[in-house]
């Protein structure tokens, strides 16, 4: 990869790849330099051809590993776990966007990764997985389970 | 607020959000399931978050990630390098130790018992000075006056 393309991808993927992270850690200097070494890592190493999702599905992948090491580096409990299932039968109202923000930012931070790479990024179960190193069968329960949790915590503020 | 069930039409809805093109009776379908007026919703929040986040992203200058990369390389680099005079100061003491032990003028030369008799403390403790010697003026010279390692 050329430095044309880099910067091309780069300018492409640096600001939403930010947002992820930022969402996902809560820690603006954590994401700060977790982007930087996540760019570096992609243009330093010698990584196969890859398409352009694939590229953007690779920097997801390093920069949420790199989070998550971080994490365990410092002795903060990370692991996927799955959340505890209590069905409720409520009546739908519509979603705020600033409520669905304050809500979203009480979640454990597994879920909120789900939810942002689900809803923010658009990303498929099979890609998530990826990202996540989960199982794909595991994805679409979780995140029924993360979203859930959410309309859990919108309907308390109401 | 809570759903009991998916439906698995939520990614043509997303779809439709995306390409804003709904087909006349999915526009209907969504109005009467819950799991997909869920899903309209939080796409759309979502997306306008994610939008309202990029705006104040704090991203590194593409400089610094090129100029961070090149030292990365050149670390790694310089320690493959450091590895390698490691290898060969090894193989050095190695070479000076079997040479010492076969070609001694006292006695038959190129005797391989007298490899294995040969091995005490003194022999030892010569090699190991062998490899000091061989290695750390050069392993010196990388950490300070290149100032990395």
């Amino acid at each position: 990869m050329n430095e044309t393309e880099f910067k091309q991808l780069y300018e492409t993927h640096a600001k939403s790849l930010w947002a992820y992270i930022r969402r996902f850690c809560n820690d603006e200097d954590l994401t700060n330099d977790v982007v930087q070494e996540s760019f570096v890592r992609m243009l330093s190493r010698e990584i196969p051809s890859l398409t352009d999702p694939q590229k953007k599905t690779y920097l997801y992948q390093t920069a949420t590993r790199l989070v998550l090491d971080h994490w365990r580096a410092n002795k903060k409990v990370t692991e996927l776990t799955i959340a505890d299932r209590t069905e409720q039968s409520f009546e739908w109202k519509a979603v705020q966007k600033i409520d669905l923000e304050n809500a979203f930012s009480q979640m454990p931070s597994n879920q909120r990764s789900l939810l942002w790479l689900a809803y923010a990024e658009n990303y498929s179960h099979n890609e998530i997985a990826d990202i996540l190193h989960i199982q794909t069968k595991s994805v679409r329960v979780l995140l029924f389970r993360a979203k859930n949790k959410l309309l859990k915590f919108l309907s308390e503020k109401e | 607020m809570m759903m009991n069930s998916e439906c698995n039409r939520e990614s043509e809805v997303i779809q439709a959000i995306i390409e804003n093109n709904w087909p006349g009776e999915l526009r209907l379908h969504v109005d009467s399931c819950v799991p997909c007026r869920i899903s309209e919703q939080l796409f759309t929040a979502f997306q306008q978050i994610k939008t309202e986040t990029e705006k104040y992203a704090n991203i590194p200058r593409f400089e610094h990630i090129l100029i961070e990369s090149e030292l990365q390389k050149e670390t790694h680099r310089l320690q493959n390098f450091n590895r390698l005079i490691s290898l060969s100061a090894f193989a050095a003491a190695a070479a000076g130790f079997i040479l010492i032990t076969l070609f001694n003028p006292h006695d038959d030369w190129m005797s391989v018992r007298r490899l294995f008799s040969f091995f005490n403390f003194q022999t030892v403790a010569s090699c190991v000075l062998l490899f000091v010697i061989a290695e750390a003026p050069l392993h010196l010279f990388l950490k300070t006056r290149l100032k990395i390692l």
